[in-house]
């Protein structure tokens, strides 16, 4: 019996045609997607790519500011810390932190080079 | 064709609207019916369509054109009925739960002796019954049947094992077949 009524099913199933859109639809969605900002590829510089460009930027320059305002007995501190860490069994430490840190410098930048040739269609 | 359509995604990527108005044009229908199926509402299914392609539009530079166009963009007016529909999701994981170990293969085709008339009136009750199946089972019926998608295309879009849209779809025809007995005792 199953067998015999496959047929009509499969037929019906088929046969089941797609629906007529609405009149006007494709007007209508190309006024909104017109009124719509799309990302294109190119490329483009946000508030916050300047934001950061600044801070970079200033980074170089605080850190002077700071080192040159800062009170001789500290930077004498400073200087004989730095001692410490350059000789002695902080040594080792020191490779370490300096290696990880520039993994992670070269992570950072993999990422940014990444940030960069890819499209932020999300900003739109 | 499809290099045509490569070439209109290419230029809608770069912002082109003329280039995506007419990816609008060979897709809407799909889009719509898609919507129209799974949502089962038309009003409800061309505000989800038309958020479809305008949230197509603004991701489109994204769009890696490592999957179909076509696919793309179901997966979104997918995501968009699923919004609407939370209960779709769980709905179709409950299919897993049931799914058949082995789904029998269509029957092969046997003439049917009914006449035009009455035929036509059964192809037309089958129609009316295939909309009033549980939303999961319209979804599959109309991925498989109206946008002719292979079963791992349904099942890759839907995020399902291949072995629970065979069951869906198995289990759709046999509500139909369930129907389709009523209707032909009240027929008699």
């Amino acid at each position: 019996m199953s067998f015999l009524m496959d047929d009509p099913i499969e037929d019906a199933l088929h046969t089941y045609a797609l629906a007529e859109t609405p009149a006007n639809f494709s007007n209508k969605i190309m006024r909104q997607v017109r009124s719509t900002k799309n990302a294109s590829m190119q490329f483009h510089l946000t508030w916050m790519d300047y934001a950061l460009g600044l801070f970079l930027a200033l980074l170089p320059a605080a850190g002077f500011l700071i080192w040159i305002s800062l009170p001789q007995l500290a930077l004498l501190q400073l200087e004989f810390q730095l001692q410490l860490l350059l000789t002695g069994i902080l040594q080792p430490a020191l490779v370490i932190s300096l290696a990880v840190a520039g993994l992670m410098l070269f992570s950072v930048f993999l990422v940014s080079l990444n940030f960069l040739l890819r499209p932020r269609w999300w900003l739109a | 064709m499809e290099t045509n359509e490569t070439q209109l995604i290419h230029r809608a990527r770069r912002g082109d609207a003329d280039a995506f108005e007419s990816l609008v044009a060979l897709h809407e229908r799909f889009v719509y019916n898609l919507a129209l199926r799974t949502l089962g509402n038309a009003d409800d299914a061309a505000d989800t369509a038309q958020e479809a392609f305008v949230r197509a539009w603004v991701a489109l530079p994204a769009f890696r054109q490592d999957s179909l166009f076509r696919t793309w963009l179901y997966r979104i007016v997918l995501n968009l009925c699923i919004n609407r529909l939370p209960r779709l999701r769980r709905e179709l994981k409950d299919l897993t739960h049931d799914e058949m170990t082995e789904v029998p293969e269509p029957a092969a085709s046997t003439p049917d002796p009914l006449n035009s008339l009455e035929a036509q009136e059964q192809r037309a009750f089958l129609h009316r019954e295939i909309d009033r199946l549980p939303e999961q089972y319209r979804l599959l019926v109309s991925l498989r049947y109206q946008h002719e998608l292979s079963y791992d295309e349904i099942a890759s879009l839907l995020d399902l094992p291949v072995g629970t849209v065979k069951t869906g779809l198995f289990r759709a025809k046999a509500r139909l077949r369930e129907k389709l007995s009523t209707f032909k005792k009240e027929f008699a």
